[in-house]
């Protein structure tokens, strides 16, 4: 799965450096947030997979250049009743994925909502991507491109169509994320993660200095 | 009875021998209730001489003569005149009577035998005393019940036969006890299996949904569910479902090898039958019911030959293999046709040779028509009318072929009547037609007639059939006749048809085994090993090898892409109608071993109790494989619950050793206390109301525990929905969260056809497990959960909570899915029901401990972790083992105080409590902040007077306070004298340590396993805080705080107040000190290098 986006890591001499990032997936229930995590964390596909019940949690590390970017991804629960505890979850994220189901029209505006909400609340250079999920059901789409497309572009906003069942665009849009987040300055995003973090009920802050400041940017 | 003898004096005036003899009978028919003639009576009063109330009273003084005579069966002649001799009449006269008497009794008796119903003989009898209750539904106060007597009595059974043949006048005869001559073995009930295969769907096709079709087997599964509940009269009960291999399914049910089919190719039986026209016509009543029973249940038949009707060994018909083409979806899941072509309706030829010949190209919207029309039950009617002429008619081998019905029924118009047509069809001609019809009773004639109605408009349902054949028969003179046993005998019982025990010591049931139900027999035929497919092939029904030219086209046909294993399957054994018996053998000859005891235990005398008290020390998943053991736990169960809600504390104190896997349900409802009138509850709830949470419980449901195959079918998804909606709707105060679906599963898969009762357990395990988690605003429940969570992580897991405040992994990570599911989101079925079994006995602070005892048992590999890891490791929890987590966790529940769990939003009633000695909610950041429990001023107490648990108590107030009072047996550790960056170095061995500060560490290192209470005042609260959570942090366990400050204790008896004069003298803890001397401070070193020791082989494996 992640060696496609393996390219020209070690061997040319170039100095490897490791990045750690905080991503956070937000979507209304059942439009393929644990499924899109589980392709892109496991290559793996489950037909039935369980409900998300306050929120999941998995690291994948891919290699982008020269960089090895390791995502720590936090995977919520969709149903409404849980926003309360999204702030702890997207609070000091660096990356977003707000999905929806490009079946569903109202999971579109519910995405809508997130954006929003995440441009608003959650760190001011945050990274957020739109995924239409569930492309595999193209021939029942209730959200046309052109326009998922438009209001992405509208909100600056990554946009992709995918499929966890099919694996399309899935690698593509975490590599596309781990593309776009500032890599060069990772003592400015240490300071900000951590000072960011410190007001979060969440406890990822303590145990992250040790471990980044260990491996970052050799 | 007394006689009178005295008129009959009179008779010696009698003319002649005839006219006595006359008088003789007349006095007999008054014995009867039957007035003799006017006539007769001035006849007798003139020859007698005597007057008319005279003549009547000499008849009835000898009628009751003659009813004495046979009532005793004194009926020879030396027995009469032994009567007559008490009398004081002429010795000739006595002698002629009593000669006449002798002639005419035995006559009169065997009359009496044939026209009356008399009394049964009682053969035998036996007795016990019971507990019956009587349940008021609408009450469930109402506790009325009694011990009463049960006499069984065992009675002469041919008298019911002998009377139901006598009412349509016909030579007496028993064809029971011929079936059970001829046909011992083969009417014996049986445990009966039926195999098929499902349709296989093409590999990877997809719903519209996108998600995957559910298998056919799954779906058959699924409707299969709901031919569990028919258990009406002569029907073979359905008893479950299992999924074989390559969607194999194997259906299990009650059955009888004796059949219709077997009676007609015996000769003998079947003349002996035919003519008994009593028994015809109690068996085509029975058919009828069971009938008319299946279609008011919306089940047709389809599979109508008199092959599918049993014959019991009690001469009862049974129906089997009824359901078949209600849980195939109308044939629609199977590729075999699901129909007996010679009986079959002329409606339904075309449509389900379309069905089934073209089914691969049918579209889906004519099939749902198709279906309905092909689901109506009129075509049993005429699937009735058809094996009635093959019973009457005597035919054996009908072979009929699918071409020639075809051609026929194109003309079936042309025949003046339904019935001409199947003659016509089964080849009688005219010769064999007149002589049956000669001999056959118009009843069964015009019977066979009207349910051979072509037009099936015109043909009557079987209600109107059941009338007609009523008034057929009213019309005939023959009166109804044997009411069903079965009807009326409804249980007002909660747990009405969920428990099946022997009410009586024999039901017409010689045999052992059948002393249970069939699904307790089933149960314990599957604990004996008892295997489908073994089963199959011991029959002759499987091919267990393939030869290995058929494996190679197997593998090259899979190589190119065609389906797997097609070709595994041979044509015929896609379906076999044949119901293959079960072989019961071991587990009856086990159950022969056995103390019939077992089956009738004595629940008020303990001594008579199964010896189980070794069996039950082994682990609960050997219990549950154990067989004698189970039994003893199934008749144990089924009476404790057939007497509910007697005996309900017995109840719950036997579910505390274990539940048997069969009363589950029930045993869970008794111990949530489900409402007995839960039935009335949830059917006035309205399901169908549209609701703002229907969205999400329709996303969420397919996902709930679906690798369950129950779980997966469609009927499971819609149960689900209803049972969570109705949850929704009647409990308006909360709302539905994702994890409530996995919280109902469990109740759900238990009481799949009982909705009312996963409703009910539902609401009551919310309510007192999950009080106030399915709030719309949870947050200030859920975290108060967690908070106290990781106090008795902490208390009772020092090194974990350490570990876990180090790297700042707190239970909100990873914890809310275990608590707000109770454990139903992270473990499959089957081990949410042992661990539920022991929850469900537990109070609402066990789930807490639950939750400590998974830690526990992954502590080793926790504590190497950093968050990360941690973190993954919770997103994939890995093998838990259930047993030991249950045990770990009751000892857990155990050594923590009560008053540690304590939770504001428990939503228990908050009785009357104590403002000093019980505990009161603290705010939630406070609570956070605190790593330790606190413990009430009651729990003190109680450890201080019970001695249950080893405690110490630390003081922490300043010695001038000390002084002044303290509680008993507390030590003083002054928070200012303890030199805590020591406290640590203490057990570091390179730093030097001075007497008094080794104080504290050496009474802890002495005390390691007791309950290590910190006690101050309100004032000093804050450092007792501050000690207990530095010394969670070095991990001492049992840590736990006085929560009101020793203000608490002062009015009770375990403080102690010091006089007043000694408020100068050198403070108690100082003396303690002094007293050190060298042989102490040795024994404390070395008491501390042993701490240090531990505590660097902790630290080397970390």
């Amino acid at each position: 799965m992640s060696s496609q986006t393996r390219t020209g890591s070690g061997g040319g001499g170039t100095v490897n450096k490791t990045c750690q990032f905080k991503l956070v997936l937000l979507g209304e229930s059942s439009v393929g947030k644990s499924s899109l995590v589980l392709r892109f964390v496991k290559g793996q596909f489950h037909e039935f997979q369980e409900s998300t019940i306050g929120a999941a949690f998995l690291t994948q590390t891919i290699q982008i250049d020269d960089t090895t970017v390791k995502f720590e991804i936090w995977d919520t629960a969709g149903q409404e009743r849980y926003h309360s505890l999204a702030p702890m979850y997207y609070r000091g994220a660096q990356a977003a994925i707000v999905v929806y189901d490009i079946s569903n029209k109202e999971t579109f505006q519910k995405a809508q909502t997130w954006v929003k909400e995440l441009q608003r609340q959650a760190s001011p250079n945050i990274v957020i991507a739109l995924a239409g999920n569930k492309l595999d059901l193209a021939n029942k789409r209730a959200v046309s491109y052109d326009e998922a497309k438009q209001y992405a572009d509208e909100h600056s906003l990554l946009f992709m169509e995918t499929s966890a069942k099919t694996a399309a665009n899935v690698m593509d849009i975490f590599t596309s994320i781990a593309k776009k987040l500032p890599k060069t300055d990772l003592s400015e995003q240490m300071s900000r993660t951590s000072q960011t973090r410190s007001g979060v009920n969440v406890g990822s802050a303590n145990q992250n200095q040790p471990a980044t400041s260990g491996c970052a940017c050799k | 009875m007394e006689v009178q003898f005295d008129l009959f004096e009179h008779l010696i005036k009698s003319p002649s021998k005839e006219f006595l003899n006359q008088i003789i009978y007349e006095a007999f028919n008054q014995s009867q209730e039957i007035k003799p003639s006017a006539n007769f009576i001035d006849q007798l009063s003139q020859s007698l001489e005597i007057d008319q109330a005279t003549s009547e009273k000499l008849i009835a003084d000898l009628a009751r003569l003659i009813r004495k005579l046979i009532f005793e069966s004194q009926t020879n002649l030396q027995q009469i005149q032994d009567v007559l001799a008490l009398s004081s009449l002429q010795t000739n006269l006595k002698n002629l009577l009593g000669k006449l008497l002798a002639e005419r009794l035995p006559q009169f008796r065997n009359k009496l035998l044939k026209e009356e119903e008399m009394m049964p003989k009682l053969l035998d009898f036996k007795c016990r005393v019971d507990i019956k209750m009587e349940a008021n539904i609408t009450d469930s106060e109402t506790k009325s019940g009694q011990q009463i007597c049960l006499l069984n009595l065992k009675t002469d059974e041919d008298t019911k036969e002998r009377i139901r043949a006598n009412s349509v006048k016909q030579p007496i005869m028993d064809i029971s006890d011929i079936i059970k001559q001829q046909f011992k073995k083969r009417s014996e009930k049986q445990l009966g299996l039926l195999s098929f295969l499902a349709r296989l769907y093409p590999n990877d096709k997809c719903g519209s949904n996108g998600l995957p079709l559910t298998p056919n087997s799954i779906r058959i599964y699924g409707k299969f569910q709901y031919l569990k509940t028919i258990t009406g009269p002569n029907l073979c009960q359905y008893v479950d479902i299992q999924r074989g291999q390559n969607e194999r399914l194997f259906v299990l049910s009650e059955h009888y090898s004796l059949n219709l089919q077997d009676l007609l190719s015996d000769t003998y039986i079947y003349n002996l039958i035919i003519t008994n026209s009593g028994l015809l016509l109690k068996w085509i009543d029975q058919i009828l019911k069971a009938f008319l029973y299946l279609s008011d249940n919306l089940i047709t038949n389809r599979l109508v030959s008199l092959k599918n009707i049993c014959i019991s060994a009690q001469g009862d018909v049974k129906l089997a293999n009824y359901g078949l083409y209600y849980m195939s979806e109308n044939g629609n899941c199977v590729d075999f046709a699901v129909f007996n072509l010679e009986t079959l309706a002329p409606e339904c030829y075309i449509l389900d040779f379309l069905n089934t010949t073209e089914n691969s190209h049918r579209s889906c919207s004519n099939s749902e028509l198709l279906n309905t029309e092909l689901a109506n039950p009129k075509s049993d009617v005429w699937a009735i009318g058809c094996i009635l002429v093959q019973f009457f008619f005597g035919l054996k081998n009908l072979s009929l072929k699918a071409e020639e019905v075809i051609e026929k029924m194109i003309e079936v118009n042309d025949f003046s009547s339904g019935y001409d047509f199947i003659l016509d069809l089964y080849g009688i001609d005219q010769a064999k037609k007149n002589l049956v019809e000669h001999k056959t009773s118009s009843i069964y004639l015009k019977l066979i007639k009207k349910c051979l109605t072509i037009d099936s408009a015109e043909r009557p349902n079987f209600r109107e059939l059941t009338n007609f054949f009523d008034k057929c028969l009213s019309e005939e003179k023959i009166g109804a006749f044997c009411e069903n046993k079965c009807a009326g005998k409804k249980k007002l019982n909660l747990f009405r048809n969920g428990v099946k025990f022997c009410e009586s010591l024999d039901d017409g049931e010689e045999d052992i085994l059948w002393q249970l139900g069939v699904n307790e027999v089933y149960f314990l035929w599957k604990l004996a090993a008892g295997d489908c497919l073994q089963t199959l092939k011991t029959n002759g029904r499987l091919k267990t090898t393939l030869s290995s030219i058929h494996k190679f086209s197997v593998y090259t046909q899979a190589e190119n892409g065609f389906e797997h294993g097609k070709l595994i399957h041979e044509e015929e054994s896609k379906f076999n109608d044949q119901i293959v018996p079960v072989s019961l053998d071991q587990l009856r000859k086990r159950f022969e071993l056995l103390s019939k005891k077992i089956f009738f235990p004595l629940l008020e005398f303990k001594a008579d109790k199964f010896e189980v008290e070794n069996i039950q020390l082994q682990p609960v998943n050997i219990r549950e494989l154990d067989i004698d053991y189970q039994l003893y736990r199934i008749v144990l169960f089924s009476r404790y619950l057939g007497a509910f809600p007697f005996k309900k504390e017995e109840l719950i104190k036997e579910c505390r050793i274990d539940i048997p896997p069969l009363y589950r349900n029930l045993a869970w409802a008794v111990l949530l206390e489900v409402p007995l009138n839960i039935e009335d509850i949830y059917s006035s709830i309205n399901k169908e109301q549209v609701t703002s949470t229907d969205r999400q419980i329709d996303v969420d449901i397919p996902r709930c525990h679906q690798y369950d195959p129950l779980m997966a079918t469609p009927q499971s998804h819609i149960k689900l929905k209803r049972v969570l909606k109705s949850w929704v709707l009647s409990n308006t105060n909360l709302v539905y969260w994702q994890g409530l679906d996995s919280l109902c599963a469990p109740f759900l898969y238990l009481n799949f056809n009982r909705e009312e009762l996963a409703c009910g357990c539902l609401t009551n395990f919310v309510k007192k497990y999950a009080a106030n988690f399915f709030l719309k605003d949870n947050s200030a429940v859920i975290h108060e959960y967690l908070a106290v969570f990781s106090h008795l992580i902490s208390f009772n897991e020092p090194e974990l909570a350490a570990h876990f405040e180090s790297i700042d992994f707190k239970p909100d990570l990873y914890a809310i899915p275990w608590f707000l599911t109770m454990f139903a989101h992270i473990f499959p079925l089957y081990k949410i029901f042992h661990l539920w079994d022991c929850l469900l006995v537990g109070s609402s602070a066990f789930p807490l401990c639950i939750g400590v005892s998974i830690l526990k048992q992954l502590r080793n590999i926790l504590l190497k972790s950093d968050f990360n890891e941690c973190i993954l490791f919770f997103s994939e929890l890995p093998e838990i083992n259930i047993e030991k987590c249950v045990k770990d966790a009751v000892n857990i529940f155990q050594s923590t105080p009560e008053s540690c769990t304590f939770r504001e939003h428990s939503g228990s009633a908050t009785e009357e409590n104590d403002p000093l000695l019980d505990m009161a909610p603290i705010s939630l950041d406070k609570l956070k902040s605190e790593m330790a429990p606190r413990i009430s001023a009651r729990d003190v107490i109680s450890l201080a007077k019970e001695k249950t648990h080893k405690y110490i108590l630390i003081d922490v107030r300043p010695n001038s306070l000390f002084s002044i009072g303290y509680v008993t047996e507390s030590k003083n550790f002054p928070f200012e004298s303890i030199n805590f960056s020591k406290l640590a170095q203490a057990l570091n061995p390179s730093s030097s340590t001075s007497d008094t500060d080794l104080a504290l560490p050496f009474f802890l290192a002495q005390n390691k396993n007791a309950i290590k209470i910190i006690i101050a005042s309100q004032e000093f609260l804050d450092s007792a805080i501050d000690l207990a959570n530095k010394l969670v942090k070095l991990k001492f366990s049992k840590i736990c705080v006085l929560h009101q400050g020793i203000e608490s204790l002062k009015p009770t008896d375990i403080y102690i107040q010091e006089p007043k004069c000694c408020v100068n003298d050198e403070p108690k803890i100082e003396n303690l000190n002094l007293e050190l001397s060298k042989q102490t401070l040795n024994t404390m070193i070395s008491g501390l290098n042993k701490i240090k020791d531990q505590l660097n082989s902790i630290a080397a494996s970390q």
